[in-house]
């Protein structure tokens, strides 16, 4: 049977974490007298929710800012290389200062619905480019896609673009429109992918290692440089967000190091 | 039905061994081969393997419905029917079943599968009838929860067998992460290898006086106490323990005395109470099976023995639709269909080929057959109520994702076959292929002959169209001399013109995907 926890239950479990939070964290040097008054009496919290419920919040946001670390680190540090426009696709305005990382799929229905939004909102932003990681969860056309549309960057980044757009924003995939976009673009499907089979399975390997590294359980998602992330399809507006986010995030790090 | 390559493929043969090469004859219809429907199986397998952790699509989001919720055993069914093909079809292709098999097994890690056990853990009244509920602990190895760890065992102990890459001898394998919020004592992290799994099980089995080890505490379930037993076969198989041996006739003995089998019905009991000793109800055609097909291994007299009793009860129930006649509550309508799935996968491992082709042939009928992008499976469906035929068309993920391909896989004796066979490092020296380009290509056979000194490879067109592809065959034996037959015909040496090897060895094979084409490469002696 679902455990349903009861609000006494909360109020117990809140009160214990908002303890707990406050004799790791919160409390000043010389916390300890508020620490030992709360514990001798408990019932201080219970007839103050509110403060439980603050504390709660404290404890989420830590979470958050826990987590948004953990990525940012892994971004700067171990998997840098695989946002260099030499290992993964790129789109938005080449050498921009901000970074966005997406993963993606073109089988996948929110990443596609997201795809005019996302156009929007990274082609307003001229100070960033948007690394594309492919992770085809969707089977063996999904595979295809993901490791034409690679091959054709690592072909020749200049045309990506316009595939790109094509694959998101056509109709329901099928290989025949996934090949007719190629040759729209300005690519040989068969060709391509016969020269391009090993960085690509070297980036779709890294992309997918990424995902699973950073927790993701499904796609797309976006990923500010500054650690925050997006889960599943955005509008135009949650992906400003996310962009003021990053550029503020920058500016403070430019602040800090001047 | 089995595929025939056909006879030309053998005269074809011979006629290339008449024109002056020196190889032995090698026919590839005498190796195992995969028909469409199974290739179907796996890529569908492989898909579900692919999706991000954490994501169940295709899987199972159905709280209520007990072979979603218990996600381990689609997973580690799932590992083992991989591994099933990986040994007894295509041995000599790898690059594609290793990590299907190893991130199913991961998957069996992820909090969504476990976490369950911290409710399990605290027992009650309703099965164990041990009081109220008890304080429990979160730890899903240390003691108990035989229903993951056993299956955990099964599936990392056969990934430990065939690929032998010391993956999950690290003592971080088997990485259970537990991040609580909202209660509990802060996150924690669960860190254990397959020899620790493998010896907690022996030790449980040591403890419980071999009566088997418990699930939730307090009961023991006949069928959670298979797959770690086979599990302990394959480890120690490769690590030269003797837990198995140990624990088989001292189950077998017990099993005996207990009465997990009803003497009269032949019908499993549904489970052991531990405390009061006490045989509780008859689990019927899902445990029946689930036990009887992974105890053929190990106990074959046993399961032929009770099997004519079962197929007389269960068989015709099934095939005339009456199984679904009347409805369970909904949260075990699942049930119904998971009977139908594991009995089906008893009477194929048993080799009741009659039972297991009618069985087949109406879940093809009848249950949403689904063909979507070279996958092949059942889609899962809620209309369990017959139809006006008598027809049930109900089927869970479980059944439908694996169970039914299982029954379909194993044409008799395969598991029995693959505990009995184990892989050993010389089977990893042999020739194998590698670099299929896994959207355009399907390999229904991959198998060295060691005494033949022939690689036997049929090679299909996959899902996504292409014109010509490649594939590589590497370990080829130095020093020997190799002759390369498509279709019977001679296309020349290794060495010579477009078969030069690579700086590495290998040897790149040029594929046209117009059909299916088997390749040999043999020891030009």
């Amino acid at each position: 049977m679902p455990f349903r926890p009861r609000r006494r239950d909360l109020l117990w479990a809140a009160g214990g974490l908002a303890l707990g939070a406050a004799a790791a964290r919160l409390l000043p040097p010389g916390g300890d007298e508020l620490l030992r008054a709360l514990a001798a009496n408990p019932a201080f919290l219970a007839d103050h929710p509110e403060l439980i419920e603050r504390a709660a919040a404290v404890e989420g946001a830590r979470r958050d800012d826990h987590e948004s670390a953990r990525r940012r680190d892994a971004m700067a540090g171990t998997w840098k290389s695989a946002f260099h426009p030499a290992y993964s696709p790129q789109l938005g305005t080449p050498d921009a200062p901000l970074l966005l990382i997406e993963f993606t799929d073109y089988l996948c229905a929110p990443c596609r619905a997201s795809a005019p939004d996302i156009d929007a909102s990274v082609g307003r932003a001229r100070d960033v480019r948007m690394a594309l990681m492919l992770v085809p969860v969707s089977g063996a056309l999904s595979d295809y896609a993901a490791q034409l549309a690679a091959g054709c960057y690592f072909t020749r980044p200049p045309g990506f673009a316009a595939l790109h757009a094509a694959l998101m924003r056509g109709g329901e995939p099928t290989q025949e429109r996934i090949d007719a976009a190629a040759a729209a673009a300005g690519y040989d499907a068969e060709t391509v992918r016969a020269a391009t089979a090993e960085p690509v399975r070297l980036y779709l390997d890294k992309a997918r290692r990424l995902a699973e590294a950073l927790g993701l359980s499904g796609v797309p998602d976006f990923l500010g440089e500054s650690g925050r992330l997006l889960t599943g399809g955005v509008s135009a507006a949650m992906l400003d967000d996310l962009i003021a986010h990053t550029r503020e995030d920058s500016n403070a790090k430019e602040n800090r190091r001047a | 039905m089995r595929r025939l390559a056909g006879l030309a493929t053998a005269a074809c043969l011979a006629a290339a061994t008449s024109a002056g090469a020196a190889v032995p004859p090698v026919n590839p219809t005498d190796y195992p081969q995969l028909t469409d429907q199974e290739i179907g199986h796996i890529r569908h397998m492989v898909r579900l393997s692919r999706q991000l952790p954490g994501d169940w699509a295709d899987m199972g989001t159905d709280i209520w419905a007990v072979a979603e919720r218990t996600l381990q055993f689609q997973l580690s069914y799932m590992a083992v029917a991989v591994g099933l093909v990986q040994h007894s079809y295509t041995p000599a292709y790898r690059e594609l079943y290793q990590p299907t098999m190893d991130q199913l097994i991961q998957k069996m890690t992820l909090p969504d599968v476990w976490e369950l056990w911290i409710n399990s853990s605290r027992a009650g009244t309703f099965r164990s009838r041990s009081g109220d509920l008890q304080a429990g602990w979160t730890d899903p190895v240390r003691k108990y929860n035989i229903m993951l760890k056993g299956y955990l065992l099964q599936a990392g102990a056969m990934y430990d067998m065939l690929y032998q890459d010391g993956k999950y001898e690290k003592p971080d394998a088997f990485t259970f992460r537990h991040i609580p919020i909202t209660w509990g004592n802060g996150p924690i992290t669960f860190r254990y290898s397959l020899p620790d799994v493998a010896k907690i099980v022996y030790d449980e089995y040591v403890a419980s006086d071999f009566r088997g080890v418990q699930c939730e505490p307090n009961v023991v379930f006949p069928e959670c106490n298979q797959t770690p037993i086979l599990g302990l076969i394959n480890f120690d198989q490769a690590h030269g323990t003797h837990y198995a041996n140990d624990i088989m006739p001292k189950f077998k003995a017990n099993w005996e005395k207990i009465g997990y089998t009803d003497p009269a019905t032949k019908q499993n009991i549904d489970y052991y109470r531990v405390s009061t000793q006490e045989r509780v109800g008859k689990i019927g055609p899902t445990g029946d099976g689930w036990a009887n097909s992974w105890m053929f291994t190990w106990d074959p007299e046993h399961v032929q023995a009770v099997y004519p009793a079962l197929r007389q009860l269960y068989l015709e129930n099934f095939l005339t639709g009456a199984y679904a006649r009347n409805l369970p509550p909904y949260g075990n309508r699942d049930l119904i269909s998971t009977g139908f799935g594991q009995y089906a996968f008893m009477a194929a491992e048993v080799g009741d080929a009659e039972a297991r082709t009618k069985l087949i042939a109406y879940a093809d009928r009848n249950f949403s057959a689904t063909w979507q992008d070279g996958e092949y499976y059942y889609k899962r469906s809620y209309d369990y109520a017959p139809d006006a035929a008598g027809n049930s068309h109900g089927v869970d993920t479980w059944t439908g994702n694996v169970l039914i391909a299982l029954a379909r896989l194993d044409t008799g004796g395969a598991f029995q076959s693959l505990y009995r066979h184990p892989w050993t490092k010389a089977d990893l020296t042999d020739p194998y292929i590698a670099d299929v380009d896994y959207p355009t290509t399907s390999v229904s056979q991959a198998w060295y002959d060691r005494a033949k000194q022939a690689l036997v490879v049929t090679i299909e067109p996959g899902p996504v169209k292409a014109k010509e592809t490649s594939f590589s065959v590497r370990q080829l034996k130095a020093g020997t001399r190799y002759l390369v037959l498509r279709d019977g015909t001679a296309i020349g040496h290794v060495g010579d013109g477009a078969l030069t090897p690579k700086a590495d060895g290998s040897v790149s094979i040029p594929v046209t995907l117009d059909g299916r084409h088997s390749y040999v490469v043999v020891a030009d002696v």
